[in-house]
């Protein structure tokens, strides 16, 4: 469905993604993982065209067709919602109106309502604060109505990035067994995480991402069991400092 | 008389109104304060002042052609003008708004003269309504009855409409708002024009009042941006509420103690609620959690 081709990606001067491939076939949910500052958010962003001219070489193709140099307002009309680190809500909208802006794409009113009343099932919390500014609803509140903001849209692929992020551990087991849902009902996803645990106990497949490349990928059940991965994302073995072997390999380059 | 006052200041204030909600729309979606506001409604008032003087055309479609000619002007200097100053800083921002002030303020003078003219209406300044122990001018009943519906049709489509939500959401997050899908740069024009539009309304309303001449809106605007301090700069509601009792504070003052205390006094409450509420009287501010 999503075919990303070793594509480049340049802040001004700087590389942050260095021939980066991956794939997400439709109705799956594929996780990007990686630490702080890998380039996640950075390969979401230039998907969903934020990033003006990037990426700067590589193919990056939904359904079939080229998305490199389209603009954010005819990629979503594409079917592709991304959902923001950081809760980007409206604060001073009601939770009925960002939900309205969700779906601002789209003329089909009756499905539409239809859409409105799923999200609101999975989201009981905020039918109840449907009139309230959303600037006054909790972390975890606030997450869920940003994925609810996107399914709004009735999205084809959804691209969510680090939805687990500053949530309470029971907050994060609830989001992630929606995500599931959200995914069991037919909306392909890719899920950017540093949260591995949580994210390959729902994930079908999944890439890790090291300094902006991709340094193993494999079926999420594998990632689960693989030594490096339990070592350095699991925080399983802990005789060996985080990020050691990495920092090891690249110093090698360098030298 | 008290209630006479209040009346009519209501109708100056509804003015104030209007430009202040022209400010704060724009200053909520583009965050730029617009000097130019007053003038964009003072040529927008000079060109019905043409249709109507000098190509002879009706009240009402004289109105109507300087209503869609604001409209133009204020989406014109958007796109030409501000759109391509692509990382701009507030301070730059301001600048253009203030080069445009000037470019039309001397356009103005070039085209129609600085000197004073009548502006020909069909509203009569002397003729007067009674509304129980009120007495109305027709001029400032129509002033009334156009700004409020003018106002109420403006924050039902900025509460209800797509469009409407559109723009408060690009307010606060404009990146997050193009993600949804929305035309960020054209919806920004739009609130120019629809600014402008405000001003221009007020700028026609007001001119069988002050006469017209190229200095018309200096006063309205200086008011304008104090009405829209005092509701909080970033409040449509607020905005009105700030005009509605900005045109009265300085009625009363000019009724009970003098005239020439009008402005001064007026200025005086703005800076006192200020300093007590810096956020305005309907201001309010969420913190961004990181
Ligand atoms: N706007 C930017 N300008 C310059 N460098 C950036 C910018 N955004 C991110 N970077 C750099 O790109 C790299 C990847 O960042 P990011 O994609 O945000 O990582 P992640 O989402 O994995 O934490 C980092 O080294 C970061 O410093
Ligand atoms: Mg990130």
């Amino acid at each position: 469905m999503l075919r990303i081709s070793n594509i480049e990606i340049y802040y001004g001067p700087v590389r942050a993604i260095n021939g980066v491939s991956l794939e997400v076939p439709e109705g799956r949910i594929v996780t990007l993982l990686g630490g702080n500052g890998a380039g996640k958010t950075t390969i979401l962003k230039t998907i969903c065209g934020l990033l003006e001219d990037q990426p700067d070489t590589g193919v990056i193709e939904f359904m079939g067709k080229r998305l490199n140099g389209l603009n954010p307002e005819q990629i979503v009309r594409r079917g592709i919602t991304y959902i923001q680190e950081g809760r980007a809500i409206f604060e001073e909208l009601t939770v009925d109106e960002n939900l309205l802006m969700g779906a601002y794409v789209r003329r089909d009113v009756h499905d539409l309502r239809r859409d409105r009343a799923r999200v609101l099932n999975y989201f009981p919390v905020l039918g109840q604060r449907l009139y309230q500014l959303a600037g006054t609803l909790s972390g975890g509140e606030q997450q869920m109505l940003v994925i609810g903001r996107g399914l709004m849209a009735n999205p084809r692929l959804m691209l969510l990035d680090e939805p687990s992020l500053g949530l309470a551990p029971a907050m994060v087991k609830e989001v992630f067994q929606i995500i599931k849902t959200i995914n069991e009902e037919g909306t392909t996803i890719l899920l950017v995480e540093q949260n591995a645990k949580m994210a390959l106990q729902i994930a079908h497949y999944g890439y890790l991402l090291e300094a902006g490349r991709i340094v193993l990928s494999d079926e999420a059940e594998s990632l689960l069991d693989n030594q490096d991965v339990r070592n350095h994302y699991l925080g399983i073995a802990t005789e060996v400092a985080p990020k050691g072997v990495t920092r090891h390999k690249k110093k090698k380059r360098w030298r | 008389m008290f209630v006479q006052l209040i009346v009519s200041g209501l109708a100056t204030g509804s003015l104030y109104a209007l430009l202040a909600l022209g400010l704060v729309i724009i200053y909520r979606t583009s965050n730029v304060l617009n000097f130019a506001q007053g003038e964009i409604a003072m040529v927008s008032t000079f060109v019905a002042f043409t249709f109507l003087e000098t190509l002879h055309i009706p009240y009402l479609g004289a109105f109507l052609l300087a209503i869609v000619t604001s409209f133009l002007l204020g989406a014109a200097i958007e796109i030409a003008l501000l759109r391509p100053a692509r990382h701009p800083t507030p301070l730059g921002l301001i600048i253009i708004t203030l080069g445009v002030q000037q470019i039309l303020y001397g356009a103005a003078g070039w085209v129609w003269g600085y000197d004073t003219k009548v502006f020909p209406s069909p509203l009569s300044d002397t003729k007067i309504h009674r509304l129980g122990s009120v007495v109305l001018s027709e001029v400032n009943l129509w002033i009334l009855t156009a700004s409020i519906i003018l106002m109420v049709a403006f924050l039902v489509f900025f509460r209800y409409t797509r469009l409407g939500v559109a723009m408060r959401a690009i307010s606060q997050n404009p990146t997050t708002a193009r993600l949804m899908g929305a035309r960020t740069p054209w919806i920004v024009s739009l609130t120019w024009a629809i600014a402008s539009v405000l001003g221009a309304v007020a700028g026609i309303l007001i001119a069988p009042v002050t006469f017209l001449d190229p200095n018309m809106m200096l006063n309205p605007l200086l008011k304008a941006f104090a009405a829209a301090t005092l509701g909080g700069m970033n409040s449509l509601a607020g905005a009105v509420v700030g005009g509605g009792s900005l045109g009265i504070l300085e009625n009363l003052v000019g009724g009970y103690l003098t005239p020439e205390l009008k402005d001064s006094v007026a200025f005086f409450v703005i800076v006192l609620v200020l300093c007590l509420r810096p956020s305005g009287l309907m201001g309010r501010h969420y913190r961004r959690r990181v």
